[in-house]
C-alpha cells in the first residue's frame, strides 16, 4: 500500500531529468563577459547604467521587504556603475583618425570585428598620382549604393592619372579635386565615420592624412511612395509616407513650399541611433509647444527607437489613459493641414507614419477628406462617423441594459421577436453577447495575420461559418448577429485606429456593466469615461476642446461649414497668427454681405 | 494595495445601488391582455393572453413554418379564479412555467357585469404594481371577458397588442369609439371632476345581414359594440361605457361617442350623413374635422351651474345625392346651418342623457368648474357630482366648409 502511494507521488512530484542539457543559458555570463573586457579595456561600456534614483525608487517598492536584502541590491548595482565609466575614456583615446594607413585600417577592422562581421567592405586601391598613394574605402554592402562607390573609386583609381599633388593635405585636396560626390565630409573621429558608415555613406582613407573623407552613398533598397494603405480617401492626394526620412520631410515640404517650414532633427537611441524630425511652421506654431515637444524628444534615454510608436509611447503624457494623445497618419496632405493649423509633425526615420501633437478627440474622428469635399457631404459624413461611435461604444451595452433589464422599453412585437428567437439558445444573453463579440474579434484578427494568399477566404469563413451557422445551430439568436456585426462595422468607421481601439476595449466595459446594473452601469460607464476623457491633455490642449473646455474653434467639430467660414484656427493651439483667411475670402463676392449668398 | 482598498468599496457601492432585477427573455411570460369577468362568490375569473414567442419568431413546428400540424399557437389564453389579479398571478404559476410579467400588458378587458358591479378592487392593486404599463388600454366588454379574448383573433396583425395600438389609430378616422389608458381611467374613477370612460368591445352574433335591424340611415354607426350586424363572429370595438367613479352607469352608442368625442374635443375625423336640406329624401355625405378644440365656459354664479360649449367644426363635403350645387357659397351657407344645427341637437341630446340617465360628468366640464375655486376643500364641498345634472348646457356651434372635394360643383346627374 504504502509502495503504491509512493509511486503515484513520484509520479506527479518534480524530478530532475538526469540526462545532460544540450545548451544552458547561463544566468551570470554576461555579468562575466563585462568584467573581463572592463579589465581588457577594449569591449564597450553598459550604455545606461543603474542610477542612484532608480534605486531608492525600487528600494521604495518594497519598503515591507528586509532592510538588509535592500543593501545588498544598492551595492551590486554601485559596482555596475563603477565600472560603466572607465572604458568610455580609454576608447576616445583611440577615436582619432590617424595619418598611417596600418593603423587606421587596424582599428576599423578592431571597431567593425573585421574577420567575422561580413558586412563591411574594405577596398583597398592605389591612386595614380605621383608618388602613389595608397587609400582604402569602407562601406556597408546593402547599403550603400554600388554604382556611386564604383564611379568614386573610379575617379581615384583611374582619372587621378592626369594629376600631380604636392601641396595642401591629401584629404582636402582630394575632397575638392577628385571626389564627385554631393554631400562629402572630412572627419577625424572613428565615432562619427562609423555613424555615417552605418547609415550607408562611405568613408575614404589615405595615406598621410589624419582624417577621412565621408562620401554620402546612401541607396539602399527601398519602397516607392503608393497609395495609403490605412487611410483611404476617394477625394484628396493619394500619396503616403514611405519608411525614408528624407523622402517623407519631401513629402511634407512638397505641399508647404515655405522657408518658415522648419525641420529640426534629433538622434535618439544611445545604441542605434534613429533619426527625428520635428517639423512645424516657424510663423504659426506656439513657439511653446515646439520647445516642450522638442524637449520631450531630446530627454528620450534608450537604446533603440524602431517605430514612431514606440516614440509615441516615450513622449505622450499619459500613458495609462485608454485614449491616444498623438494622431498617427500616413498622409502628408493631413500632415501639411494640421501643421498649417500650427500644430507639430514628429516623423521617424524608418516609420511610414507621421505624429502630430496635440490632438483632441475630435480631430481623431476627422479624416481630412470632409475637407476636400462639399460642406455638406462632409458634414454628412461626420455625422455618420459620430453616429457609428455611438453605436461602437453603446449598442451592445444598450441592448443587454434593455433586454435583461427595461423590456418596457422595446415595442412588444419587437420584444417577442427577440425573446421567440432566443428561446432555442441554451446561454444567457451575456454569454451569448460576449461570445459573439469574441468571434468578431476573432475574424477581426485573424484576418488581419492570416497570409495574404488565403486571407480572402476569412471573409466568408467569418460572415458565413459564424453567422449563418451560429444562428442554424441555435447558440445566438439572429438579431445578435446582426447587433454585433453592425457595431463591428461602427467601429471600422473611426478613421483612426487608436480612437478605434479604445472604443472596442471601452465597449466590453459597457457590455459588463449594462448586464449587470442594466442602464444605471451604463450610466456610469457613460460617467467615468466622460470623467477619464475630459481630464486627459496631450501636449497641453484638453482633449475634449473645444468643447469641453468650450473655446473658440471656428464651425469645424463635427458640423462643417461653408469653407470660407472657417477664419481662424483652432484656439486652443494658441497658434502664432490665428485668422485663416480674410474678411470676405471670396473676393469676387460682394463685400458686406457676408458671404451668405452671391450680390 | 491602497488603491485595492478604495476601488472595493467604490465597487460595492455601485453594485449594492443596481436593482438585480436581471431577467432573461426566456425566464418571463408576457402577458399581453388581462381580462376580468365574474366568477363564483366573491371570486373573478381573471383570463391572461399570453404570448408564445417561440411561434411568433417562427421557430416552433421543428424547423417548419407557422401553421404546419404541430406548431404551437402564438398566443394561449389562461383562466384563474382568484380575487385580485395579483394573486392570480402566483396561481398562474401552478400551471405555467414562466414567471408572470405585465411589462407589455396592452389591455385590460372588463366584462359588462364586472363593471357594473365596480372596478376600483382591481385598478387598486393594479395601479400599485410595478409592472403595469399606465398607457395600457381599459375597454368594457359585452358580454364574457374571456370569451372576448378567445374569439378576437385579429387576422391582419400577429399579436393583439398590435391590433389596440392600431385601434387607437383607426378611431382617429371614424372617430366612433374611443381611447382609454389605465392611468387616465384609474385617475377619473377617483377624480371628482370628471368620469371615467372606456371603449366597449364585443362579439357579433351570426346572423343573416337582410334580416338585421339597422338604425336610419342619418345615424351612421348608432350601435353598441357586437350588435353590428356580421355574417360572421367578429370583435367589434365601437361605443363607450359610461362611468359613475369606478362603476358602470350605462353605454353609448358609436354615432353617441362620436359626439362625445367631439365635446371632449378628440374628433380628428368622421364621416357623418345628414338629410338633404333642400331636397327630401336625399342626403348629403360630410367628412367632419375639428377646426379647433371645443371651448368651455362654465359660471357657477347662479342656482346652478351655467355651462358655454362652443364648437368649431370645418367639415368637408364628401357626397351630394340630390345634385344640388352645394359648393357655391350661398347654398355653402345652408348647408353649414343645417349641419350645425345637427351638431347641436344631438350634442344636446347627448349631454340630457348624461346629465339625466347617467348622472355622470364624462366630458370633463368640471375640470373647468374647479378653477373657479379657491381650495380643492371647496370644490369638494361644492359637489360638482350633484351639480352637473341640474348644469343648464348652451352649446353653440359653428361649422365653416372649407374644402369640397375634388369637385367644384355638382351638376345634377341627368
Amino acid at each position: 500500500m504504502k509502495e503504491i502511494l509512493k509511486n503515484i507521488i513520484q509520479l506527479i512530484s518534480y524530478r530532475e531529468s538526469a540526462g545532460p542539457e544540450d545548451f544552458i543559458l547561463e544566468e551570470n555570463l554576461f555579468d562575466k563577459k563585462a568584467v573581463e573586457s572592463n579589465q581588457g579595456g577594449s569591449g564597450e561600456p553598459p550604455i545606461f547604467a543603474e542610477k542612484e534614483g532608480a534605486d531608492s525608487v525600487n528600494e521604495g517598492r518594497d519598503e515591507g521587504s528586509s532592510q538588509s536584502k535592500g543593501r545588498v541590491r544598492s551595492r551590486r548595482r554601485k559596482k555596475g556603475e563603477s565600472s560603466g565609466e572607465e572604458p568610455e575614456q580609454q576608447s576616445n583615446g583611440g577615436d582619432q583618425v590617424h595619418g598611417s594607413l596600418e593603423q587606421n585600417r587596424n582599428r576599423i577592422d578592431q571597431i567593425y570585428g573585421l574577420p567575422v562581421n561580413k558586412d563591411l567592405i574594405v577596398r583597398s586601391f592605389t591612386m595614380g598620382t605621383s608618388p602613389p598613394t595608397g587609400g582604402f574605402a569602407i562601406f556597408i554592402d546593402g547599403l550603400a549604393d554600388r554604382t556611386t562607390v564604383n564611379l568614386l573609386l573610379q575617379n581615384l583609381m583611374v582619372h587621378t592619372r592626369m594629376y600631380c599633388n604636392n601641396e595642401g593635405s591629401p584629404a582636402s585636396y582630394i575632397m575638392k579635386n577628385l571626389l564627385p560626390g554631393s554631400q562629402i565630409r572630412t572627419l577625424d573621429s572613428f565615432k562619427k565615420i562609423a555613424d555615417s558608415v552605418n547609415y550607408g555613406d562611405t568613408a575614404f582613407f589615405f595615406q598621410g592624412s589624419a582624417q577621412a573623407i565621408v562620401v554620402e552613398t546612401k541607396g539602399w533598397e527601398r519602397r516607392a511612395v503608393s497609395r495609403p494603405n490605412v487611410e483611404q480617401t476617394i477625394s484628396g492626394p493619394q500619396e503616403s509616407f514611405v519608411e525614408n526620412l528624407r523622402v517623407n520631410t519631401g513629402l511634407v515640404r512638397k505641399i508647404i513650399r515655405s522657408e518658415k517650414l522648419f525641420t529640426e532633427l534629433f538622434q535618439i537611441g544611445a545604441r542605434f541611433p534613429s533619426d527625428v524630425a520635428v517639423m512645424y511652421l516657424k510663423d504659426l506654431a506656439n513657439p511653446q509647444l515646439v520647445e516642450e515637444v522638442k524637449r520631450r524628444i531630446s530627454s528620450i534615454t534608450v537604446d533603440y527607437v524602431n517605430d514612431i510608436g514606440i516614440l509615441e509611447q516615450f513622449i505622450e503624457d499619459d500613458p495609462y489613459s485608454m485614449n491616444s494623445q498623438t494622431l498617427s497618419t500616413e498622409r502628408p496632405d493631413r500632415v501639411a493641414a494640421l501643421l498649417a493649423e500650427g500644430k507639430v509633425a514628429i516623423l521617424l526615420g524608418g516609420s511610414p507614419f507621421a505624429l502630430v501633437v496635440p490632438v483632441t478627440m475630435y480631430s481623431q474622428m476627422h479624416t481630412g477628406e470632409e475637407v476636400y469635399l462639399r460642406w455638406q457631404y462632409g458634414t454628412f459624413l461626420r455625422y455618420i462617423r459620430t453616429i457609428s461611435f455611438y453605436l461602437a461604444l453603446l449598442l451592445p451595452g444598450s441592448y443587454l441594459a434593455v433586454v435583461l433589464y427595461h423590456q418596457e422599453m422595446v415595442p412588444t412585437e419587437l420584444l417577442l421577436f427577440i425573446a421567440g428567437n432566443r428561446e432555442k439558445v441554451p446561454f444567457p444573453t451575456l454569454v451569448e453577447m460576449l461570445l459573439m463579440e469574441f468571434s468578431f474579434e476573432l475574424v477581426r484578427e485573424a484576418g488581419l495575420r492570416i497570409p495574404g494568399i488565403i486571407g480572402s477566404t476569412i471573409g466568408i469563413v467569418g460572415a458565413l461559418i459564424l453567422g449563418q451557422t451560429a444562428v442554424q445551430a441555435n447558440i445566438v439568436s439572429p438579431i445578435l448577429v446582426i447587433l454585433v456585426a453592425v457595431t463591428g462595422l461602427a467601429s471600422f468607421s473611426i478613421p483612426s485606429y487608436s480612437l478605434a481601439f479604445a472604443v472596442r476595449i471601452y465597449r466590453f466595459f459597457y457590455i459588463i456593466m449594462g448586464s449587470v446594473l442594466g442602464f444605471f452601469g451604463i450610466s456610469i460607464v457613460l460617467y467615468v469615461q466622460i470623467l477619464l476623457t475630459t481630464n486627459l491633455k496631450s501636449f497641453g490642449v484638453p482633449y475634449l476642446s473645444p468643447t469641453g473646455p468650450r473655446t473658440h474653434s471656428g464651425p469645424d467639430i463635427v458640423f462643417r461649414l461653408p469653407i470660407f467660414m472657417h477664419r481662424r484656427r483652432p484656439d486652443y493651439l494658441n497658434p502664432q497668427d490665428d485668422i485663416r483667411m480674410s474678411q470676405n475670402p471670396r473676393g469676387w463676392v460682394e463685400e458686406g454681405n457676408g458671404g451668405e449668398k452671391q450680390g | 494595495m491602497r488603491l485595492l482598498k478604495i476601488i472595493a468599496p467604490l465597487i460595492l457601492v455601485l453594485l449594492m445601488a443596481g436593482c438585480w432585477g436581471k431577467r432573461e427573455t426566456d425566464e418571463i411570460a408576457y402577458v399581453l391582455v388581462m381580462g376580468f369577468d365574474k366568477g363564483p362568490g366573491h371570486f373573478s375569473v381573471i383570463s391572461f393572453q399570453i404570448a408564445n414567442p417561440k411561434a411568433i419568431a417562427g421557430l416552433s413546428g421543428g424547423g417548419g413554418g407557422k401553421g404546419v400540424g404541430g406548431g404551437d399557437e402564438p398566443l394561449f389564453i389562461e383562466n384563474i379564479v382568484a380575487k385580485l389579479p395579483i394573486g392570480a398571478f402566483n396561481l398562474l404559476n401552478v400551471e405555467r412555467s414562466r414567471e408572470i410579467s405585465l411589462l407589455h400588458t396592452t389591455a385590460f378587458i372588463f366584462s359588462e357585469e364586472v363593471a357594473r358591479q365596480g372596478v376600483a378592487h382591481y385598478l387598486n392593486p393594479l395601479g400599485r404594481y410595478r409592472e403595469t404599463r399606465g398607457t395600457a388600454f381599459v375597454f368594457v366588454c359585452r358580454g364574457k371577458a374571456s370569451e372576448f379574448m378567445k374569439k378576437n383573433q385579429p387576422v391582419l396583425e400577429v399579436t393583439p397588442s398590435k391590433q389596440y395600438a392600431m385601434l387607437a389609430l383607426t378611431n382617429k378616422i371614424h372617430g366612433l369609439t374611443q381611447v382609454t389608458q389605465f392611468t387616465d381611467f384609474y385617475q377619473g374613477s377617483k377624480s371628482v371632476d370628471v368620469n371615467p370612460t372606456a371603449p366597449l368591445v364585443g362579439i357579433s352574433k351570426k346572423e343573416e345581414l337582410s334580416k338585421s335591424e339597422i338604425p336610419p340611415h342619418n345615424k351612421l354607426g348608432d350601435y353598441l359594440a357586437g350588435d353590428m350586424p356580421s355574417v360572421e363572429k367578429d370583435p367589434q370595438f365601437i361605443g363607450t361605457a359610461v362611468f359613475r367613479k369606478d362603476r358602470m352607469v350605462g353605454e353609448l352608442t358609436g354615432d353617441e361617442t362620436r359626439y362625445f368625442n367631439m365635446i371632449i374635443g378628440k374628433l380628428n375625423q368622421s364621416f357623418l350623413i345628414i338629410d338633404d336640406p333642400k331636397k327630401k329624401g336625399q342626403s348629403v355625405g360630410m367628412t367632419l374635422r375639428q377646426a379647433r378644440k371645443p371651448e368651455v365656459k362654465v359660471n357657477l354664479a347662479g342656482e346652478r351651474p351655467e355651462i358655454e360649449l362652443r364648437i368649431y367644426q370645418e367639415p368637408e363635403i364628401a357626397g351630394v345625392t340630390s345634385g344640388i350645387n352645394y359648393e357655391s357659397p350661398e347654398m355653402k351657407k345652408v348647408l353649414e346651418k343645417a349641419l350645425a344645427n345637427i351638431i347641436r341637437k344631438r350634442c344636446e341630446s347627448l349631454i340630457t342623457r348624461t346629465q339625466e340617465e347617467f348622472r355622470s360628468d364624462i366630458f370633463g366640464f368640471g375640470r373647468k368648474a374647479k378653477r373657479k375655486f379657491i381650495t380643492l376643500e371647496k370644490w369638494k364641498k361644492y359637489n360638482w357630482d350633484e351639480a352637473f345634472p341640474q348644469a343648464r348646457v348652451d352649446i353653440i356651434v359653428h361649422v365653416k366648409i372649407r374644402r369640397t372635394g375634388l369637385m367644384l360643383n355638382t351638376r345634377p346627374t341627368q
